[in-house]
């Protein structure tokens, strides 16, 4: 169980590289442009841009083209799933087919599309967390959400919350592990049986796990009482984001991206 | 630094106070230890003295701030901090650093002296060079050391421990004492110790002992050692009787309590 | 009869990047009415050697054997039962309580190693009678009992599955003082009833006051064993970082070098003794 929490928390690199030292919510915006781009892909030939612009992501972030890659992996299965049912059932001219299944040209293009849009979704929102640490994610998601405390939603807390959860997952998942363990040395049975059964045989798992959790927030919150937090309101932050031209230019840049992808699509096919 | 007069404190929902008419008065720059059996009501006194509670009947100074008007806790807890029994349950940051500034951050403070506080806290908490570092990887006695060093971040005049080395291995405990040592012996800052371990008393100026929610006895620690403890709901203490019979004996200095460690310095040449 | 550790290693996350060797060539044997310690800073891999012992976590290299059965050569039903001969109390052993009463959490074992329902009864008493737990308190919330009554419930949780050997990581820690030293008793009756105790511990004053044996763990290796006189004489030569002698076994040590010839100790009474001649 250990291993999980360098998946979870070391999604992100720290690297000194020109994408890692950009402001978060430039990136934020920036990999959302990206993704809005590479949703309404109409052409699959035009993942050839698109490659174009992952391996400029690449190079401007110190990682390996094949670690960005590899951020589609949890997908892979989805990804599969998704193609072969367009592969094999979909409607027009028909190329082969046997029995229900029928390949057909259209069948084929629609199977490239979904594919191509789901990696990119995939594979650019794993880019944003690959170079961009937790607390800058929880910052710049703060920063961007503040304008909308006018009208009551809290930002601030929100950005708390995703903070001290992130904070708390390794500890977490260390002591999911011990209560499993502690209950298997009493002789649970947590792996056979059908799915209720299964379900019955996490209880001793689960109700210590609440009970740690529930305790851990009254602590947490008397803790954090007795240092002084009350809100948002009036806190100052140690590292505070500040914009510069660098984060305008790569913003830019990436709508100009996806104002690119919309049109030249149109253009060139 | 702080005065409670006829304090007294019930939890909402107990039948028995927890607290009953006490009456303490806590010099600036002091070592107070307060021991006693659980229940004896010592985490609650502690409590009133950083606001975290205040008090259904008696008065509760704190810096010269009634701690019962709300306006005045955020000044008083900038001024008594607080350090709690679980070290996991005190983090709420993921770098140690971040953590570190959870305090000062709430108290609005500019950057520069942030920056100055978090580093000077660091420090004196022995963790420097680990200021990067994820706090779910820290060892128990080093988590607790943060929890220190969050508490040093606020610049308070006095810290009060409440079973703070409780949960922490030996090597941690000794680590942390000399902390608080150094802490009272350079800055003068006031040390309000509660501790079921008796071998920690020996630091202290002055020792309190409660049951059931009142002071029962007071003292220095050489006036502890020949006290009627026998009658109160505290654990035996065999070191205590070797202690006596060998400074009869001339083996030991009157007045140096052997801790682990420095047991070479209580002994006469 | 005996639990047989031949040159036990283990790592984590093997042929990853973070791969850390938490154990190497380790030995140890246990048998019934033993108390034996194992003793080392937090890291120094005793958690564990305490998943080993019950077949938790397999060894990597070397052989772990009960009564001379390799676990590497047991199948699912043998591990089950050997989970039942080798109870495991994990540190805060009351984190895991999850039932509505007393002798629920206390069937919980018993019942997973198929006890019929008639034996549980008997069981859930005798464990509670073991641990030194009054049984009117049985119906009670195991959640609203005192620490010390909550630690004692935990152990009896164990005791039901009726193991010959017990394995218990960090027992003591969390207790005040009455709490410990009534933990520590009901370990040593324990044992006088024949139970085979490995006490993991970073306390070297309980190992050395209360145990037979002792093992000293250092960075996953033992660097020591043998008796609490022998461990001293050896801590004396070799002081180990991280591991704080107690103050009574270091004033023994002083004395010692002062050139007073008692005998290396952590008793109060052997050093009174020594000095009331």
């Amino acid at each position: 169980m250990k291993f999980l929490n360098h998946l979870t928390l070391g999604q992100y690199i720290p690297l000194d590289s020109f994408v890692h030292h950009l402001d978060p919510r430039c990136k934020i915006l920036g990999v959302l442009f990206f993704m809005t781009g590479a949703f309404l892909v109409q052409d699959p030939r035009f993942f050839l841009f698109w490659g174009g612009i992952l391996m400029v992501c690449a190079f401007l972030s110190k990682l390996s083209l094949g670690i960005l890659l590899r951020g589609a992996r949890p997908i892979l299965i989805l990804v599969l799933f998704t193609v072969v049912l367009h592969l094999f059932f979909s409607d027009g001219t028909p190329l082969w087919s046997w029995g229900i299944f029928r390949i057909t040209r259209e069948g084929i293009v629609g199977a490239a599309r979904m594919g191509i849009r789901l990696l990119l979704l995939v594979i650019f929102a794993g880019y944003l967390t690959l170079t961009t640490s937790p607390m800058e994610l929880a910052d710049g998601m703060e920063s961007l959400f503040s304008p909308f405390r006018k009208f009551g939603f809290p930002a601030h807390e929100m950005a708390m919350m995703m903070t001290i959860a992130l904070r708390f997952i390794p500890t977490l998942l260390d002591e999911t592990d011990r209560i499993m363990k502690a209950q298997l040395a009493r002789g649970a049975d947590l792996e056979g049986g059908g799915i209720f059964r299964r379900l019955r045989a996490f209880i001793p798992v689960l109700v210590p796990l609440f009970l740690i959790v529930f305790q851990r927030a009254e602590d947490l919150a008397i803790a954090m009482d007795a240092r002084c937090y009350t809100g948002g309101k009036g806190r100052t932050r140690m590292h505070p984001l500040n914009w510069h031209m660098r984060d305008s230019g790569a913003l830019l840049f990436s709508f100009l991206v996806l104002l690119f992808s919309l049109s030249a699509e149109r253009v060139v096919f | 630094m702080c005065s409670f007069s006829g304090l007294s404190f019930q939890y909402p929902g107990s039948d028995t106070p927890a607290l009953c008419d006490v009456t303490l008065n806590l010099r600036a720059g002091e070592w107070l230890s307060l021991v006693g059996s659980n229940g004896s009501g010592k985490s609650t006194l502690a409590k009133m003295m950083n606001a975290l509670l205040i008090p259904t009947q008696g008065h509760s100074y704190v810096c010269g701030y009634d701690s019962r008007l709300p306006e005045n806790h955020r000044a008083i807890r900038e001024r008594v901090a607080m350090v709690f029994q679980n070290p996991e349950n005190q983090i709420v940051a993921v770098t140690v650093e971040e953590d570190v500034a959870f305090g000062p951050e709430n108290l609005g403070l500019p950057e520069e002296s942030l920056k100055e506080r978090v580093a000077w806290a660091i420090e004196a908490a022995g963790l420097q060079g680990l200021e990067r570092q994820p706090t779910y990887a820290l060892s128990g006695g080093q988590k607790q050391r943060l929890a220190v060093a969050g508490a040093l971040a606020l610049n308070p005049l006095c810290l009060v421990l409440d079973e703070a080395t409780s949960m922490v291995d030996p090597q941690g405990r000794k680590d942390l004492m000399e902390i608080f040592r150094r802490l009272h012996r350079q800055e003068g800052m006031t040390v309000v110790n509660i501790t079921h371990r008796l071998e920690e008393i020996w630091d202290s100026e002055r020792i309190l002992v409660m049951e059931e929610g009142r002071l029962l006895w007071e003292g220095t620690p050489e006036e502890f050692l020949c006290a009627p403890r026998q009658s109160w709901d505290l654990p035996d203490t065999p070191m205590m009787e070797l202690v006596a019979k060998l400074e009869a004996r001339g083996v030991i200095r009157k007045g140096v309590f052997p801790l682990p460690g420095k047991v070479a310095d209580a002994l006469c040449p | 009869m005996s639990i047989e550790f031949s040159q036990v290693s283990f790592s984590y996350h093997k042929g990853t990047p973070l791969e850390k060797k938490a154990l190497r060539d380790i030995s140890l044997t246990l048998l019934p009415g033993e108390w034996k310690a194992v003793v080392g800073h937090t890291g120094s891999g005793k958690s564990t050697l305490a998943q080993l012992c019950n077949a938790l976590l397999l060894p990597e290299g070397g052989r772990i054997e009960k009564d001379s059965r390799s676990y590497a050569a047991m199948d699912k039903k043998e591990l089950r039962f050997l989970r039942s001969q080798v109870g495991l109390v994990f540190q805060y052993p009351e984190q895991q309580f999850f039932a509505e009463t007393v002798e629920e959490e206390i069937s919980f074992a018993p019942k997973n190693w198929g006890v019929p329902p008639e034996e549980l009864p008997r069981r859930v008493a005798e464990a509670l009678e073991m641990v030194g737990f009054p049984q009117e308190l049985s119906s009670r919330s195991p959640f609203a009992l005192s620490g010390g009554q909550k630690r004692r419930v935990a152990i009896a949780s164990v005791l039901a599955g009726e193991p010959e050997y017990l394995v218990l990581d960090e027992p003591t820690t969390g207790l005040d003082a009455r709490g410990k030293r009534e933990l520590l008793l009901l370990l040593e009756s324990l044992r006088h009833r024949g139970m085979g105790i490995l006490h993991i511990t970073h306390d070297l004053d309980v190992a050395l006051s209360w145990c037979d044996r002792i093992l000293v763990l250092h960075e996953g290796e033992s660097v020591a064993r043998g008796t609490p006189r022998e461990i001293l004489e050896h801590l004396r030569e070799h002081p180990i970082r991280g591991l704080v002698l107690p103050p009574v076994a270091e004033l023994s040590c002083i004395l010692r070098e002062r050139g007073l010839s008692l005998l290396l100790t952590n008793d109060i009474r052997e050093i009174l003794d020594f000095f009331t001649e």
